[in-house]
């Protein structure tokens, strides 16, 4: 879901940016985008072919190879689906043009700089279908904008960026803070002594020692004391050590220049083992600060262990050389398998200190070495080493997530996030509230490449466990076994497999078994969708008078009472969940919600928002509606947010209802005149027809809404949820079951909407003209029983509508006010009602007739032949 | 708060076709003959407030007023095992028990005499409900007493209750055979009258068509009177249906017969039901779609009231509600109602919007049928002019004769002259008049015309 709106967010931004005018619409790309996509693909692009054929391309191909594989050193996420992208935009010369033209319109490029989403670089990149080949032409400056963000993110020094981290994590987890480290320990104002690095920042320089003055095997045995010294991190006396050009690049030896050469060149080749020894301890020495989490400093104690073994090391050469056994060429020799071996370490520490990884990208970073370096068995076996070592913290965690639903993550590393601000208490009041999309989510840099097929039914796999787990009942997945990593037995995923589908049956198994669902949902349709319609028609008759009266004087508690009553006299008497139904009295009406709703994003949207509801006072019918309580867990199905779509089915419906009732009424008054002579006044035989015109529109479209619409759905749903197997599914479907009765009810088209309200609004009125006139033809006798004037009041979309429309409506009304004292009158008002109804009706099914035809929403086509099934009306058109 | 509706069994037909009815709606609920409800039946979803009430002991009694002028049917009725049913505060036999002697103007005038007592049998009906929503009338229109208090009560009950529905199920004699009552065609004429003045929807059974179907469609030789009602009484169950089992729409009866009745004067209902049964359940069982039963339904053989077939064509629908019973998938509906657009099996009026709506209704759990889907017709058709104008034929061929009359001038009303029944031949050719120009395309302009 969110995904989705990300992705629109994009695309959108990239439409603008571009000035792309007319062509598909953004939705449409949009939907095109998620049909199109895989999911995960992003890092197993093969990139040599595309470096190959871009750099065949580039004017400057030096400068890109350079630029790329300087990219790859620091790490940074997506370099090669960019690659990629490149590559097939220069292969297409067509999005290429597109490009280019582009560009020179836009001329000064980097005045508009998009906005990104909230979830950043990584996610945005992550929305990309990688390998897909439908890559629209907009996305490539996105994602060079997104490029040269995180290039310039990666160069900040690591000490900017470990007070940023910390800062982060200090304002994140308010309630959990990373302790400190005392200021001798780190920082500006560390202890110079205090480290197994080389003191490089000191002040006092060594002088070096000349030693050309010494015979060839007395400056060995200097040479030698020298080396050992240097490889344990100490400047020796005749072989110097400076700092590179930063602290993790190779270090620099000076060599006192009157060495004898074959000594020097020895010395050489070890030297390089002091720079890699060198780097590691720095790094351990950096990285084991809190700020940098746990996998890093799991990292370090794989590390620190690996540099222990090798202290070991030198101390058994320093004890050789005690002896005298040890000549230069000797120490060479032994030195061999180490040399690899730090250099491996150094790699790691530089790569990672670079791309400046932390918790899952650190772990990415170990995968995709191991995977790299297949067929050396030395730096594989080294790799995995540090890759297991590493991963124990980080899937301790993913243990705890997926086996019991906890979050125990104070670095934030791990690739689920909780967020406080969702609570699940909200759900029942905030229309808008996402707890279940946003309470957790998945950080997409955050997930080692490995995990990433499975983020998704990670991230499940824990939500669902705490949704059971805020049930309060205690969750305990029977085969949690230890999760271990290892880059080529995949035994995790089977474990998170497990792990997950234990899950989601326990949460469906939660949400239908025992909280039973299903009977939920077919209550709240019972009320809400009026299947249970002598519970409405009963409850219609009791609250006759309240729903005529303005809503202010309306006791809530009366229509309460009213409405356990006709439950109470009704079949729902049996439903389980009757007294969880309520009434609310809203304090805007229907249409006005509608309209607003609709308005959002459109340019009518500051109209709508000026118009005052409080200055309409509405009767009970307007604001009326049903409400009903829903608890935790269930909460999660019938959010504020569905019940608030019933809400407004149920007002639709309701008012439907209500003009029928009206209608009937006003059959059942007129049925007595058969006695007369009819036909000696033929106005009313065309009211009359009229009447039977509107009665059946209304009956017709009501049945539409109920067997096309709610009904069918209402099947797909129950057959749906039945199959469902997760409680996404299950989400999913509700959704579409209420997106689909809004749409078919007409309530998600503005335009459609009003012609419906007007036709509805026409029928009351004639009603009323109706009743009115009852009262003249028949004397006293009718009279007691004239009602419902005060729903004479146009809706209040009406507002909207043209300034023609409410003119037409303002002579309606006081046409109908206007006492008709004679039988042209009569006449002429009955000709004025039947014109406009036909009217009205038929463009509204020319509309949705053309609407059906050019949107494909073949849904509508029924309400067609439901409306006008003799075809009287399309023969007139 | 129920929408109650109270019935009123006028006379022999009246209270045999009452019987079936309440018999079948007894079967439906699982109301046990003596009025307790059956212990399978007590956590259905029903509604059997609406046809009946609870006594103080719980047992359930029919809103009904069984009326007779003779006690013979009514005897019957006390001596089968639903005698217990009924209550017996609102069985109504005439103390002379004389009956009317097939003579509507002695029915008639039977209704002055004893309208006090009746009366006071409806109106405690009456208030004893909540929210009284109209009268049903079960009476036949060939006999005395259904006919002739049937029409005084209907006069009377449209006085009484204006604001109150009133839905008569008339049985029209068989005019095929020569009927024993030879006085029959006054009786139904003068009976028309009222029906077309003063009922609101009335249902009409025509014994022709009942006995053609039974013959013709259920192959029974000679149908008994019972098996006839059988069919009565299944045609006004379904017809409630609705009423009883309550879903989205149709759940009141003013709801069912509005849209059905576009000017107050053509509310003459034509009825089909498919597929029919019998008792000797020898009928194969049929495989009964939902498109099955509607294309069925529209089948002229398939209806109670005999057309005469030859004019057909020129005549059309002016409505149709069709109540589908059984479960039910509403995209099949659907499909039907598309079909037979597609095929143009039904033809509506010219000048206005018309369609057949449906009322999806379930089926009572309790009474075993073979069928999956089964459906009720009520139209509003304007061949229906075709029983009018034999109606009028034969009350011409009397009339002119001056045939049988003495009976009627014993009464009052026709003491002096017959203008009675002439008004009735008058206002039934008005009728007639009417539906036959609702088949056309001017039918607005008709009255003008007339003028």
């Amino acid at each position: 879901m969110s995904d989705e709106f990300r992705v629109h967010h994009c695309v959108n931004q990239l439409l603008r940016l571009l000035r792309v005018d007319g062509g598909p619409n953004a939705s449409d790309l949009t939907e095109h985008i998620l049909k199109n996509r895989t999911p995960f693909v992003t890092t197993q692009v093969n990139t040599h072919s595309s470096t190959v054929h871009i750099s065949e391309h580039a004017r400057k191909p030096q400068e890109f190879v350079h630029k790329f594989e300087e990219l790859k050193s620091k790490n940074v996420r997506n370099v090669d689906s960019l690659i990629f992208l490149l590559s097939n935009i220069i292969e297409n010369p067509g999005i290429h043009t597109t490009i280019t033209k582009c560009a020179s319109v836009r001329g000064d490029a980097d005045k508009l700089i998009p906005q990104f989403p909230p979830s950043g670089l990584g996610s945005s990149l992550m929305t990309l279908p990688a390998s897909g080949t439908k890559l629209t032409p907009q996305e490539l400056i996105e994602l060079r904008n997104n490029l040269e963000k995180a290039t310039t993110s990666s160069t900040l020094s690591s000490e900017s960026v470990r007070k940023m981290l910390h800062e982060q994590q200090q304002s994140r987890k308010s309630t959990l803070v990373t302790p400190t480290q005392p200021p001798w320990l780190i920082g500006p104002m560390r202890k110079i002594n205090l480290t197994l690095d080389f003191p490089f920042n000191t002040s006092t320089q060594h002088p070096i020692n000349p030693i050309g003055n010494l015979p060839v095997l007395g400056q060995e045995q200097e040479v030698v004391k020298d080396v050992l010294a240097v490889l344990a991190g100490v400047e020796g006396r005749h072989i110097l050590v400076r700092q590179g050009e930063d602290k993790y690049s190779p270090r620099r030896f000076i060599i006192e220049p009157s060495m004898d050469v074959a000594l020097a060149e020895m010395v050489n080749l070890i030297v390089c083992v002091a720079s890699s020894y060198s780097i590691v301890v720095n790094f351990i020495e950096e990285r084991s600060s809190f700020v940098y989490g746990q996998v890093n400093h799991a990292l370090c104690a794989a590390m620190k262990s690996i540099i222990k073994e090798y202290q070991i090391n030198l101390a058994q050469l320093d004890d050789h050389r005690r002896r005298g056994h040890l000549t230069l060429q000797r120490l060479v020799f032994l030195l061999q398998p180490v040399i690899q071996q730090m250099e491996v370490v150094a790699s790691v520490a530089t790569a990672v200190e670079r791309g400046n990884c932390i918790g899952g990208s650190v772990l990415s970073l170990l995968h995709s070495r191991i995977v790299a370096s297949v067929g050396d068995k030395v730096s594989e076996d080294l790799y995995t080493h540090l890759a297991q070592l590493s991963n124990v913290p980080y899937l301790e965690m993913l243990e705890k997530w997926i086996y019991k639903g906890e979050i125990v993550d104070c670095y934030s590393e791990f690739l689920v996030e909780q967020q406080d601000k969702f609570s699940k208490e909200k759900l029942l009041d905030e229309y808008n509230d996402q707890y279940w999309e946003l309470r957790y989510t998945l950080c997409r840099d955050r997930i080692p490449i490995y995990l990433e097929q499975m983020a998704d039914k990670i991230l499940n796999t824990g939500k669902y466990l705490n949704v059971v787990h805020e049930c309060g009942r205690s969750v305990c997945f029977p085969d949690a076994r230890e999760i271990i990593y290892s880059p080529t037995k995949k035994e995790y995923v089977q474990q998170i497999e497990q792990a997950h589908s234990y899950a989601s049956q326990l949460l469906l198994d939660l949400l239908m078994e025992e909280h039973n669902l299903a009977a939920r949902l077919r209550s709240v349709k019972s009320y809400f969708l009026l299947n249970d319609g002598d519970f409405l028609l009963h409850f219609m008759d009791l609250t006759e008078s309240e729903m005529k009266m303005p809503m202010e004087d309306i006791m809530p508690n009366r229509l309460e009472t009213l409405l356990e009553l006709a439950i109470r006299t009704s079949m729902s008497d049996r439903d389980p969940y009757k007294d969880d139904l309520k009434i609310v009295l809203l304090n805007y009406d229907l249409i006005t919600q509608l309209v607003r709703i609709l308005s959002i994003d459109t340019i009518e949207e500051s109209v709508v928002k000026s118009l005052d509801p409080t200055e309409i006072s509405l009767s009970g019918l307007e604001s009326f509606a049903l409400d009903y309580t829903v608890r935790w867990p269930l909460s999660l199905v019938i959010s504020r947010k569905s019940l608030t779509k019933y809400q407004m089915l149920f007002r639709h419906l309701f008012y439907c209802k209500h003009v029928e009732r009206h209608l009937s009424s006003v059959w059942l008054k007129f049925k007595t005149l058969k006695k007369n002579v009819l036909h000696s006044r033929s106005w009313f035989v065309e009211a009359m027809l009229i009447l039977q015109k509107m009665l059946h529109f209304v009956q017709n479209f009501e049945y539409y809404m109920m067997f096309e619409v709610l009904e069918p759905n209402w099947i797909n749903l129950e057959k749906n949820l039945k199959a469902a197997v997760n409680v996404d599914e299950v989400l999913d479907y509700h959704t579409d079951f209420l997106r689909q009765c809004l749409q078919d009810c007409l309530l998600t088209n503005t335009e459609l909407l009003k012609m419906l309200s007007k036709l509805l609004m026409l029928c009351v009125s004639f009603s009323n003209f109706m009743q009115g006139l009852s009262r003249q033809v028949d004397g006293p006798m009718l009279e007691e029983n004239l009602e419902h004037s005060t729903l004479a009041g146009p809706p209040t979309a009406i507002e909207i509508q043209s300034e023609a429309d409410r003119l037409a409506t303002a002579t309606l009304a006081s046409a109908h006010l206007d006492d008709l004292a004679t039988s042209a009158d009569h006449q002429v008002t009955v000709d004025a009602f039947k014109r406009n109804f036909t009217t009205v009706l038929m463009n509204l099914l020319n509309r949705v007739s053309f609407i059906s035809r050019e949107e494909g929403q073949h849904g509508l086509f029924n309400i067609l032949h439901k409306l006008d099934y003799n075809g009287y009306y399309r023969s007139r058109m | 708060m129920p929408r109650e509706i109270v019935t009123l069994q006028i006379g022999q037909c009246g209270n045999q076709i009452g019987f079936e009815y309440w018999k079948q709606l007894c079967e439906e609920h699982g109301i046990r003959p003596d009025g307790i409800l059956q212990d399978f039946a007590s956590d259905v979803t029903d509604r059997k407030d609406v046809f009946f009430y609870q006594a103080d002991d719980d047992h359930y009694i029919p809103r009904a007023v069984l009326v007779d002028l003779e006690p013979r049917v009514v005897n019957s009725i006390l001596n089968s095992p639903y005698s217990n049913l009924y209550n017996p505060e609102n069985i109504y036999l005439s103390e002379h028990g004389g009956g009317a002697g097939n003579n509507w103007a002695a029915g008639f005038h039977a209704g002055e005499k004893i309208h006090e007592e009746l009366f006071d049998i409806i109106d405690r009906e009456a208030d004893g409900s909540d929210n009284l929503e109209g009268f049903m009338l079960c009476h036949s229109t060939a006999g005395g007493t259904g006919s002739g208090l049937g029409s005084y009560m209907l006069e009377r009950l449209n006085d009484r209750y204006p604001k109150k529905l009133i839905q008569t199920y008339s049985v029209f004699p068989n005019q095929d055979e020569v009927s024993d009552v030879v006085v029959q065609p006054y009786n139904t004429m003068l009976t028309l009258k009222r029906l077309t003045l003063h009922a609101d929807a009335t249902v009409v059974l025509d014994n022709t068509a009942l006995n053609t179907i039974a013959t013709e469609r259920l192959h029974i030789q000679n149908p008994s009177f019972s098996q006839i009602n059988k069919m009565v009484s299944t045609i006004m169950s379904a017809s409630t249906a609705t009423l009883r089992y309550p879903g989205y729409m149709n759940n009141d009866l003013i709801g069912l017969v509005a849209s059905l009745i576009p000017t107050p004067r053509l509310h003459f209902l034509m009825t089909g039901y498919t597929p029919l049964v019998t008792d000797q359940a020898l009928t194969s069982v049929r495989k009964t779609t939902v498109l099955d039963v509607m294309r069925r339904l529209l089948q002229p053989k398939n209806m109670m009231v005999f057309t005469g077939r030859e004019r057909m064509n020129q005549h059309c629908f002016i409505s149709i509600l069709n109540i589908i019973q059984g479960e039910i998938d509403p995209t099949q509906v659907h499909k039907s109602l598309q079909r037979i657009r597609e095929r143009k099996l039904a033809q509506f009026i010219p000048w206005g919007p018309a369609s057949i709506q449906v009322a999806l209704s379930r089926k009572s759990p309790y009474v075993p049928s073979a069928h999956r889907v089964s459906g009720l017709m009520l139209a509003n058709h304007t061949s229906i002019s075709a029983l009018f104008k034999r109606a009028s034929r034969q009350f011409d061929k009397l009339r002119k004769r001056e045939a049988f009359l003495e009976q009627f001038r014993k009464e009052e009303m026709f003491a002096e002259n017959l203008d009675e029944m002439d008004a009735s031949r008058e206002i039934v050719q008005q009728l007639t008049d009417e539906y036959e120009a609702a088949a056309t395309p001017d039918y607005l302009t008709w009255g003008e015309k007339a003028q």
